[in-house]
């Protein structure tokens, strides 16, 4: 059956045809079925890998960011901007010749293409798609690549049109005061986070949120479609200062000239409205430029008025007769009378200067003498005195706006020595940030009510609406009455005392002067070569509208004490602020011009006691960022020292004074200020005196 | 005895379906090449080229479907189209190359592929030379050399062009026809050594053939994907992408310039990428549906010089379209070859239109046959009935 069936087959041509086509169409059929199942894998099973690969090819990611937020001063000045700009990279895959672009780059940006070519050729064999060749370029080298790189053969739509290089947008934050309150202003690094000052403290704010996006390009490198930014992002805010950028202006120069002038290391000044606590200016010297910071010294980027302590000797006066004066103990006419040019405390001496036997209080600020300031200190007490020293806002941060702000350094009364009271009660044994002493004077200036001290005047959003504004909460320090008595002793000064350069044409004013030596850290002795002087004051003497603060530090010329090198910037800038600001003179006093000698000297009534414990408190307790400034400056105080504070520490203090005279004809005085102000530690204090001996010491 | 009927309209459908189709997708795929080339004049240039040749190539189907077949059962069209056809190729070489090819007829307004007459003048000529020599199909001298003598003389000058593809197709013609009308075995399997022979040659005389063929194993590996493999790399991302559903009509992304030639050879790609699996299952069933119909038209064929026509264009047409789709889908290595009645192409798809208007007036038996009970006692006749009722 089956032979008979094959042979009919065969003899049967049309039936052979059908066989055979049957078999082809079956070939053809199964060809369909994996047609089939090869789609079916590569449509369900790989859909989403090939889909990936392909999106992968045709879009960028591209991250945008808003532009930082300005800064600017109380006028509406810009002191920091971001500006748009491009920057070159290089997608290498696209490149051939690597040497020949890296060459024709390089000549364009007028670099060597060593460096150029380096990364060209590492990244192409990395297969990497992105270097940079070049970034934050402006418009004018922008203009000049895209000219001088084309290339008219090319099927490229975007610029520059030459093989695998492309534009990105970046932008760049500008200064266009340049070195204008720069430690106040800080920067921010290549990646646009605020590094220092305003720019870091107020990084959230300005910060310009990453806006990610992307866009799909055809094989030619034309965009056709891309991510719309409609995704919501709070726009960055813009940060406006108190700062007046003229004000700051003309307070830098007097600075400057101030430091050179004076030869000093280094200075700082601070101009505070004592009505609002608003800072008007703010600079330190040296400084730097925020556009090339890279270029500049890292210790220029310190905001050393807030952020370095200091002792500042006499001119703390202010908070010891502040005290006393609010508990009625003294008042700035009564009469003091000195029995002595010394005073004895806990078994050290202090001396004064001046060999009056009685003076008012006024004079005796005007003289800056430290025995009525440590009599004065003794009748208030440790306790009100402690509670004085932090009620005008020592021993913490004032809490302006600006990132490492000094805590400075205030002990309580529990760990104080037996002569720290006195020592307080001048200046020493106690860290302050130049801020914080302008605080304290701008409190006296304001009638007694301190104003928390603040650089940002308010936030605004990106439309011009504000976000926030500060509201500062005063706070009663002395009475009303109590400022205005300290305001008379501080215009003496001026008038009669150690601040005589601080007399202003036109205007009337008040202030004090001070004046520190520097403890020296490696020798652990004070040095007597190395001063901080300051002088702060306010201006008009009667209703100050402006308290400015000058500190030089390390002034190496003839005459060094905060009323020879201090005094005559702060005149500078008052005289010519006080007329911007609208002031109205109260005064047609010119000041004569004086001499050194007419001025009395305040170097000379330095009497502290080196009281080397506080290096070793200060560096287990002092918790703010300057520790070593702080450590330093803290400690470097005093003329004098005390062999009795060698068993103490063991280091033998003794040889490093100053010239001495031994000054034996120092009386034991019997104390007889205020009838107020006696206390019973006073003549404890007296009795304990003499004991050990010791040299004040007298120096110019 | 044989009474005509009427025409497989079922096949008329499937085809003119696939040609109208195919202009759609043209429409898609060759928008943007269009914007780019006219400089944003038109996305419409080649849409509307298209879609005037189809429309004139379903004329041309419909005319011939009226013309009998057994016309073209003559010495002198016969020759005489073959003739026609070898000095059409000829002179393609007279004119200049495009992309490195010599494929096209450049007249003034009008152009054409002569390599695609060919592959419908080859079964002509097959059909006619076998059904003549029915008793003396295996005799060498007699047949199978002047079989083979035509087959080289067409294949050669289209593989000069060159144009593998045509090539691959026209021997695909020749051996289906061949195989179908009786060929000894042994013939058959040295045709197809010599075949393979030459293929081997091509690649060794055409190296670009052989980075080709490697790398069609891993088209989108590293060292391919920018190199040899790109083509077929960017084709299966694009159908890839499409998913089940695909990206939507016209909204294919690899189209946009990714892709090589979107609207001709890889046109079934971009249907992969905008209608999704969909799309593409529904395309190779309509060519199942094309080859069902062809082929019941072949077996049904009232004379032997209708069978092998059929067998001849069916198989044309459905080679051409799995060869091109398999390439597109990376199971055979890159070929550049058109998927019939939708790439673009105007010679393309009016002939094969034409092709299948032949079809179409065999297929007019076939529907006499499957009705009618009184035909001639075959030893096919059973079954005949069965595939006609399929």
């Amino acid at each position: 059956m089956r032979r008979q069936a094959k042979k009919t087959k065969k003899k049967n041509p049309m039936q052979t045809a059908f066989t055979r086509f049957m078999l082809i169409v079956a070939f053809f059929i199964l060809w369909i079925g994996g047609i089939g199942v090869r789609l079916v894998h590569l449509q369900i099973n790989q859909h989403e890998a090939l889909r990936d690969k392909a999106l992968n090819q045709r879009r960028d990611q591209i991250k945008s960011k808003q532009l930082r937020g300005t800064i600017y001063d109380r006028n509406n000045r810009p002191l920091a901007m971001s500006v748009k700009v491009k920057s070159l990279y290089a997608d290498p895959r696209e490149i051939e010749d690597v040497e020949a672009a890296a060459k024709q780059v390089a000549g364009v940006l007028k670099v060597k293409p060593n460096e150029i070519l380096k990364n060209l050729k590492e990244a192409k064999e990395h297969g990497k798609r992105f270097v940079w060749l070049a970034r934050k370029l402006d418009e004018n080298a922008v203009d000049k690549i895209n000219e001088e790189l084309e290339d008219r053969n090319l099927r490229k739509f975007d610029l520059p049109r030459s093989p695998g290089l492309y534009w990105r947008e970046e932008q760049k934050r500008s200064y266009p005061y340049q070195t204008l309150a720069a430690q106040i202003i800080g920067f921010s690094n290549a990646d646009d986070i605020g590094s220092a000052g305003i720019e870091q403290s107020q990084e959230s704010n300005l910060h310009g949120a990453v806006i990610k996006g992307w866009q799909d390009r055809d094989r030619h490198g034309r965009v056709y479609d891309e991510s719309d930014e409609t995704e919501e992002r709070e726009p960055p805010k813009d940060v406006v200062l108190t700062v007046s950028h003229s004000i700051q202006y003309k307070v830098e120069q007097a600075l400057a000239a101030g430091v050179k002038s004076s030869n000093s290391k280094s200075g700082m000044a601070v101009v505070l409205d004592p009505k609002t606590g608003e800072i008007l200016a703010l600079a330190n010297y040296p400084t730097f430029d925020p556009n090339r910071y890279t270029e500049f010294s890292v210790e220029n980027y310190v905001n050393r008025a807030i952020h370095d302590n200091y002792s500042p000797g006499s001119i703390f006066k202010i908070v010891t007769y502040s005290g006393a004066v609010n508990e009625n103990l003294i008042n700035a006419d009564a009469e003091i009378h000195f029995a002595s040019k010394t005073i004895d405390v806990a078994g050290h001496r202090f001396s004064d200067h001046h060999s009056r036997s009685s003076m008012s209080y006024k004079d005796a600020m005007a003289v800056s003498s430290n025995v009525s300031a440590i009599r004065t200190a003794l009748g208030l007490g440790k306790e009100k005195f402690f509670e004085y020293v932090q009620k005008f806002g020592f021993g913490k941060p004032t809490g302006i706006e600006l990132p490492a702000e000094a805590n400075g350094i205030v002990r309580p009364p529990r760990v104080w020595q037996g002569d720290s009271l006195a020592s307080m009660s001048i200046g020493y044994e106690i860290g302050v940030s130049a801020l914080q002493m302008a605080s304290a004077f701008a409190t006296i200036a304001n009638d007694g009510v301190r104003v928390q001290p603040r650089i940002i005047k308010e936030i605004r959003q990106a439309d011009g609406t504000v976000f926030s504004a500060t509201e500062p909460q005063p706070t009663q320090v002395v009475t009303a009455e109590t400022a205005r008595d300290v305001r008379s002793m501080l215009r003496q000064v001026v008038v009669a005392g150690t601040g005589k350069r601080a007399q202003l044409n036109g205007y009337t004013s008040a202030g004090k002067t001070g004046t520190a030596w520097k403890f020296n850290a490696k020798t652990k002795r004070v040095d007597s070569s190395k001063y901080v002087s300051s002088f702060i004051g306010m201006a008009p003497a009667d209703n100050p509208s402006v308290v400015i603060a000058v500190v030089m530090d390390e002034p190496r010329g003839g005459a060094r004490d905060g009323g020879q090198v201090s005094a005559p910037v702060f005149r500078e800038i008052a005289e010519q602020i006080l007329p911007e600001m609208n002031i109205i003179p109260d005064s047609n006093i010119q000041q004569e011009t004086l001499t050194a000698e007419q001025i009395p000297s305040e170097t000379e009534s330095l009497v502290p006691p080196v009281n080397e414990n506080i290096l070793g408190w200060s560096e287990a307790e002092n918790q703010v960022a300057g520790e070593q400034n702080s450590a330093n400056q803290t400690a470097g105080t005093a003329q004098t020292v005390q062999p009795v504070k060698e068993a103490n520490n063991g280091a033998p203090l003794k040889e490093n004074k100053a010239p001495v005279e031994s000054d034996k004809k120092g009386v034991k005085e019997k104390p007889k200020p205020k009838a107020t102000a006696q206390t019973s530690e006073k003549p404890k204090a007296e009795t304990k005196n003499k004991s050990s001996g010791e040299r004040a010491k007298q120096k110019t | 005895m044989v009474k005509k009927l009427r025409i497989d309209w079922f096949l008329f459908a499937i085809a003119a379906g696939l040609a109208l189709f195919g202009v759609l997708m043209v429409y898609s795929a060759s928008a943007m090449i269009a914007l780019n080339e006219t400089e944003g004049a038109s996305q419409f240039t080649y849409f509307y080229k298209q879609l005037g040749f189809t429309v004139f190539g379903l004329f041309v189907m419909y005319l011939t479907s009226r013309i009998d077949y057994r016309l073209y059962q003559n010495k002198t069209v016969v020759y005489g189209i073959l003739a026609v056809t070898i000095v059409l190729l000829i002179s393609v070489f007279g004119f200049g190359a495009i992309n490195g090819a010599k494929r096209w007829i450049r007249l003034p307004g009008i152009s054409f592929q002569p390599s695609e007459i060919a592959k419908i003048a080859l079964p002509i000529f097959l059909a006619y030379f076998l059904t003549k020599n029915e008793k003396t199909v295996s005799d060498l001298k007699e047949t199978v050399l002047p079989c083979i003598g035509v087959l080289v003389i067409l294949g050669g000058l289209i593989f000069a062009e060159p144009d593998l593809g045509t090539t691959i197709v026209l021997c695909a013609i020749f051996v289906s026809i061949y195989f179908a009308a009786g060929a000894k075995i042994l013939h058959l399997a040295s045709v197809g050594a010599l075949m393979l022979f030459g293929g081997v040659c091509a690649l060794i005389f055409a190296p670009w053939r052989v980075a080709r063929l490697i790398a069609f194993l891993d088209p989108c590996a590293e060292e391919n994907r920018a190199g040899a493999g790109y083509q077929v790399c960017q084709s299966l991302y694009a159908i890839g992408s499409g998913g089940i559903l695909g990206e939507g009509f016209a909204k294919g992304q690899q189209k946009l310039f990714y892709l090589p030639y979107p609207h001709s050879d890889f046109i079934f790609s971009v249907v992969g990428e905008e209608l999704g699996l969909f799309g593409t299952m529904a395309i190779v069933l309509a060519f199942g549906l094309l080859l069902w119909r062809g082929t019941r038209t072949a077996l049904l064929a009232p004379d032997r010089f209708g069978m092998l026509l059929s067998i001849g264009i069916i198989t044309g047409i459905i080679v051409q379209a799995l060869f091109n789709i398999s390439v597109v889908i990376s199971i055979l290595p890159a070929k550049g070859i058109p998927l019939p009645f939708i790439s673009y192409g105007g010679s393309s798809i009016v002939l094969t239109l034409f092709a299948v208007g032949i079809l179409l007036n065999v297929s007019q038996y076939a529907g006499a046959s499957s009705k009618e009970k009184d035909l001639t006692e075959s030893p096919v006749r059973r079954r005949k009935n069965r595939i006609g009722l399929k």
